[in-house]
C-alpha cells in the first residue's frame, strides 16, 4: 500500500532543511569563522585607509557606515555559495538523485533547498553583526527595514544560486558564475562608499544593480540613512524574490538539466 | 590475430640502467611543464577571477575617495596601493598553486608519479617552486594589465623590483608547498589560506601607511615578512619606501632558504605522503 502524504510531503520538507543546514554547520569554521575573518579584515583596511580622511556621513562615522554593507556582503555571497555548492556537488557527484526520488514536489525541492541557504545567510549575517558591534558601535534605526532586508536578499541569493547550478554542469562554471557575476555586483553594490559620491551618470547605473538596494535598505536599518528610494528597494527585493520563485520552482518541475 | 594480443608482442624490453647527468634535464622540465600547464588549464578560475578581484578593490577604493587626493607617504592611494594589489596576485597564485597541486595529488592517490619518477628531492622541489612562482608571476602580469589605466605603474628600480618578486613570490610558493604536505583535506587549505596567508597580506601595509597607526598595530606589521616585500616592491615601482629596502631583502632571502630547506626536507622524506 503506498504512503500516504498530505497535500504538503512536511517530514521530507524537513528532513532536506535539516541536511542543507547540517552540510554547513558541520564545516563552521569555513562558512561561518571564514567570511568573519574576511569582513573583519576588510573593515579594517577601509577603515584605516580612508576612514580619517573621509567626512562624516549623515552623522554616521566611515565604520558604521561601511559595516552593514560588509554584513549584507557576507550574507549574500554566502546564501548564494550554500545552495550552488549543493546542487552542483550532487549533480557532479551523481547523488543528485537522492533528492530527486523522494516524494517531494518541485514546490518542496525549491523550499528546502532556499530554505538551507536563507539560514546560513542569516547565521552569517547574525554573527558578523554581533561579532563587529565589539568594535563599532552600531545604533538601529529600523528593525523592520534590518529584518526584511536581511530575509529578502538572502532569499534572492539562494534561489540565484539554485538557478546557477542548475544550469552549471562544471565546477569551473560554477565559479565563473561566482567570480564574474556575484563579486562584481557585491563589491559595486555601494557598500564602500556611499553612491552619492558618484556622477550622476554612474549613479543611474549603480541604482540598477540589485545588490544596491539590499545593501541600501538594510543599512537604513542600522544608521537611518539611504542612498536611493526606500520604497523602490522594498519593490525591487519583494518582486525579484517572487520572480525568481516562480522560474526556480518552474525549472526543477520540468527537471532543467536535472532529468534526462 | 586479435588487436588485444598484440601489446604481448612488444619487443623485448632492455632494462638497463637509464643514464643521465648529475641533473635529470628531462624529468626535471617535465614536472615543471606538467606544473605550469596546470595553470593554463584552470586560467579562469585561476588567473582573471583574482585579477578582477584586484580591479574591484582598486575601483572601490577610488569611487570611495571621492574626488578627494587621499595621499599615504607621498603618493597617491591608488599608486601606493597598487604594488600591494600585485604583490598579493603573485602571492596568492604561488600558495595555491603549490598547496592545490600536492593536497590534491596525495588526496587522488597520484602523488607517487612524482615520487616514483627518477627525480632527486633537489629536482622536485625545483620543479614545483619553479611552476609555483612562474604562475605567481603570470597572475602579477595580468593583474598589472588590469590596474594599468586606474594606476600609475612605473619603474623606478628595475633591480630591486625584480628581486622582491621573485623573493617575495618564492616565499609564498614555498609557504603553500608546506601547506600541501601537511594538509589531508580541502578544509586544511581553506584554513591556511583564510586564516594566515590572507590576513598576513591584507594586514602588511598593503592599502594604509604605517605611520601614525598606533604602536601595538605598527608593532604587529612590523613582524610580518610580507610588509617588506610589498615595501620594496613599492621601492622597486615609485622608489617610495618605508624601510630600508636592502636590509628587508635579506630578511626575505634568509626566510626563503629556511623554507628551501625545510620543503627540501619533505620531499626528502616524503613527509605524510609515504605510509
Amino acid at each position: 500500500m503506498p504512503r500516504r502524504l498530505g497535500a504538503v510531503n512536511w517530514l521530507g520538507l524537513w528532513t532536506l532543511y535539516v541536511r542543507e543546514v547540517r552540510r554547513f554547520a558541520k564545516v563552521a569554521t569555513q562558512t561561518l569563522l571564514s567570511p568573519l575573518v574576511t569582513t573583519l579584515l576588510y573593515l579594517l583596511i577601509f577603515s584605516l585607509a580612508l576612514g580619517r580622511s573621509l567626512p562624516l556621513l549623515g552623522g554616521v562615522t566611515y565604520a558604521q557606515f561601511l559595516v552593514p554593507g560588509l554584513a549584507m556582503m557576507s550574507m549574500v555571497q554566502n546564501s548564494f555559495a550554500n545552495t550552488s555548492s549543493s546542487i552542483v556537488i550532487a549533480k557532479i557527484q551523481g547523488n543528485i538523485v537522492d533528492i530527486l526520488m523522494p516524494p517531494l514536489s518541485a514546490g518542496e525541492l525549491t523550499l528546502a533547498l532556499a530554505a538551507g541557504g536563507l539560514t546560513r545567510g542569516l547565521t552569517v549575517g547574525l554573527v558578523t553583526i554581533v561579532a563587529v558591534s565589539i568594535f563599532v558601535p552600531l545604533p538601529i534605526h529600523s528593525w523592520l527595514f534590518l529584518l526584511f532586508h536581511a530575509f529578502a536578499a538572502s532569499l534572492m541569493l539562494s534561489l540565484v544560486g539554485i538557478l546557477a547550478a542548475l544550469w552549471a554542469e562544471k565546477f569551473d562554471q560554477m565559479a565563473a558564475v561566482t567570480n564574474f557575476v556575484i563579486t562584481p555586483l557585491s563589491f559595486l553594490s555601494g557598500a564602500f562608499y556611499s553612491t552619492e559620491r558618484l556622477p550622476d551618470l554612474w549613479r543611474s547605473i549603480a541604482h540598477l544593480n540589485p545588490f544596491f538596494y539590499m545593501i541600501d535598505g538594510f543599512r537604513y536599518g542600522f544608521i537611518g540613512h539611504a542612498d536611493g528610494s526606500l520604497g523602490a528597494g522594498l519593490a525591487v527585493l519583494a518582486a525579484a524574490d517572487i520572480l525568481l520563485w516562480l522560474v526556480t520552482w518552474r525549472l526543477i518541475h520540468k527537471g532543467y538539466k536535472l532529468r534526462p | 590475430m586479435a588487436p588485444d594480443t598484440q601489446g604481448l608482442q612488444a619487443p623485448a624490453l632492455n632494462l638497463a640502467v637509464r643514464r643521465f647527468g648529475r641533473v635529470n634535464r628531462v624529468g626535471f622540465l617535465s614536472l615543471y611543464r606538467r606544473e605550469l600547464l596546470r595553470l593554463v588549464k584552470d586560467r579562469v578560475d585561476s588567473l582573471l577571477g583574482p585579477a578582477l578581484a584586484n580591479l574591484m578593490f582598486m575601483l572601490v577604493l577610488k569611487v570611495a575617495m571621492g574626488g578627494q587626493q587621499v595621499a599615504a607617504i607621498g603618493l597617491p592611494l591608488a599608486d601606493f596601493v597598487a604594488p600591494g594589489l600585485l604583490m598579493f596576485a603573485a602571492g596568492e597564485r604561488a600558495f595555491s598553486a603549490g598547496c592545490v597541486s600536492i593536497l590534491f595529488d596525495k588526496m587522488e592517490g597520484m602523488i607517487a608519479d612524482v615520487f616514483m619518477a627518477p627525480l632527486t628531492a633537489a629536482e622536485r622541489l625545483a620543479a614545483y617552486a619553479g611552476a609555483c612562482v612562474s604562475s605567481g608571476l603570470v597572475a602579477a602580469a595580468i593583474t598589472a594589465a588590469v590596474l594599468w589605466p586606474f594606476a600609475h605603474l612605473g619603474i623606478a628600480h628595475p633591480v630591486a623590483l625584480v628581486a622582491f618578486f621573485l623573493a617575495g613570490t618564492l616565499l609564498q610558493a614555498l609557504l603553500g608547498l608546506a601547506a600541501g604536505f601537511w594538509g589531508r583535506r580541502w578544509d586544511h587549505y581553506a584554513a591556511v589560506l583564510g586564516f594566515i596567508l590572507i590576513p598576513f597580506s591584507y594586514l602588511s601595509g598593503m592599502f594604509y601607511p604605517t605611520r601614525g597607526l598606533p604602536p601595538l598595530a605598527r608593532g604587529l606589521i612590523d613582524a610580518n615578512p610580507l610588509y617588506y616585500v610589498i615595501d620594496g616592491i613599492r621601492y622597486g615601482m615609485t622608489g617610495v619606501t618605508e624601510t630600508a629596502p636592502w636590509l628587508g631583502l635579506l630578511l626575505i632571502v634568509v626566510l626563503d632558504l629556511l623554507l628551501a630547506v625545510l620543503v627540501y626536507r619533505m620531499f626528502q622524506r616524503g613527509w605524510r605522503v609515504k605510509t
